[in-house]
């Protein structure tokens, strides 16, 4: 089965701009910092759809033992803001 | 007199939104590193250079090479600068500050490059010597509110080996010739506003003569940050003196789904009969301020006014703004909107367009 993993690897401020980049080489860029703020509460406000994508990216599976496909009942992403699993930009 | 069953014109992109706009950019911090644009070429005249938007620089870049590669079988960069032994391409050495962080830089190639029509190839950036001191990242592609999901063009990325770009949003580059530019050389967009009475956000358009006889638009649909405080505003269409052509004025703004957001917004003129407009007359379609409601309007900008020629519409569309008294354009921005027409009148026959048929001997000559 295919993984993935994304790691935040860096997050600057230039002249105001934000930078965020990723494991997989994107340097996503947003002209201030509410942009990034925006981006963020833009994901939020989509919410399940993002959250129903997540779901399936991390639980759907065929059943092996069946002609179709399955989807595991009772499993859950969650977000919170922790400060620990943050990314902090000043 | 032809209904035009609401046919749209003159939107930059798709009217698409997810989330806030903004830029993915790649990073060429080893020689190997590559960044391209794959695309097809809508006319046969000389490519003469190439726009991309710069992302950011660290310490001091090397220098790098733009060109223009031909494409192998998977439809990857072939390595091979088209041109033979006249190469399309160029070096070129950013800045060791940050004076071309975020702005669209225009390349001429050393030679330029005739393709046939439709032809198809990468717009190729890599670094021509080692990034040891320093790096430079370039924009592939737009994220966010211009989210078009992309299968053609696309961007491609080289770190160690040529790949499509997983990320499918849109592609930000351009080439250009002596009359075109083809691409979507974006810059990066604004929110324009006004929350004074009686002042307008607005996009100008003027219909090329010889497109028909006589137009009638419905009204405005576009990517439109909803407004965030309570009252009424207007949906309007003027003249190049202000006056009013067509209007919807108290539309409400809580008649929206969110307060603030920025999303796909239609409305449509509430007079009974809508004005007939003119090809070739320059026209002015959006908001105005009633009072308690700033009225908004988002624009795609571009570093120059020529770079709107990628754009449906081309330079003959951009913002502008009423003061009160006058129209002032801002002929680097385009707004993220669209006309939606009600009628479409062709060419009186016998003279009055493009085409005069002569009948005569059993055929048709033109």
């Amino acid at each position: 089965m295919a993984t993935f993993t994304l790691t935040v690897t860096n997050v600057r401020r230039v002249n105001g701009k934000v930078y965020i980049t990723y494991s997989n080489g994107d340097e996503d860029e947003y002209a201030s910092l509410q942009q990034a703020l925006d981006e963020r509460d833009a994901l939020f406000a989509m919410g399940q759809r993002i959250l129903k994508r997540l779901v399936m990216a991390r639980y759907l599976r065929v059943d092996p033992t069946a002609n179709n496909p399955s989807l595991i009942e009772g499993h859950s992403i969650t977000f919170n803001d922790n400060i620990n699993n943050m990314i902090v930009v000043s | 007199m032809a209904d035009a069953q609401r046919l749209r014109l003159l939107a930059p992109t798709q009217l698409a939104q997810e989330g806030n706009v903004g830029f993915t950019n790649q990073a060429l911090t080893t020689q190997d590193f590559k960044v391209g644009w794959v695309f097809s070429y809508p006319y046969a005249e000389a490519i003469t250079g190439a726009k991309f938007r710069y992302g950011a620089r660290t310490s001091t870049p090397p220098q790098h090479t733009i060109s223009l590669q031909s494409l192998d079988a998977s439809g990857l960069p072939s390595g091979t600068i088209l041109g033979g032994g006249s190469p399309a391409s160029q070096t070129f050495t950013p800045p060791a500050n940050t004076t071309w962080d975020g702005l669209v830089q225009s390349i001429a190639f050393a030679n330029a490059y005739t393709p046939a029509r439709g032809e198809r190839m990468a717009l190729v950036i890599d670094a021509t010597s080692n990034p040891s001191a320093g790096s430079s990242s370039f924009t592939r592609n737009n994220t966010g509110g211009l989210s078009f999901l992309q299968n053609f063009p696309y961007h491609v990325i080289n770190t160690g080996s040529w790949a499509k770009g997983g990320n499918s949003y849109g592609s930000v580059f351009g080439v250009y010739s002596a009359s075109h530019v083809y691409g979507f050389p974006l810059q990066s967009t604004t929110v324009q506003s006004t929350g004074t009475t009686g002042r307008r956000v607005a996009m100008k358009f003027n219909l090329a003569s010889g497109w028909g006889d006589s137009f009638k638009v419905v009204g405005l649909a576009g990517i439109i940050p909803s407004p965030t405080n309570a009252g009424t505003f207007t949906l309007g269409l003027w003249n190049a003196a202000g006056t009013v052509l067509a209007s919807k004025t108290g539309i409400d703004s809580d008649a929206n789904k969110g307060s603030g957001t920025n999303g796909y917004f239609e409305d449509f003129f509430a007079d009974a009969t809508l004005p007939t407009l003119s090809y070739g007359t320059d026209y002015y379609i959006g908001f105005e301020c009633e009072g308690s409601v700033t009225v908004r309007m988002t624009t795609l900008d571009f570093a120059a006014a020529g770079d709107l020629a990628c754009l449906p519409g081309g330079t003959t569309c951009c913002y502008s703004l009423w003061n009160g008294a006058a129209w002032a354009d801002t002929t680097t921005s385009r707004p993220w909107a669209e006309l939606m027409m009600d009628d479409i009148t062709e060419p009186a026959g016998g003279g009055g367009g493009l085409i005069t048929p002569i009948i005569g001997n059993g055929g048709l000559v033109f």
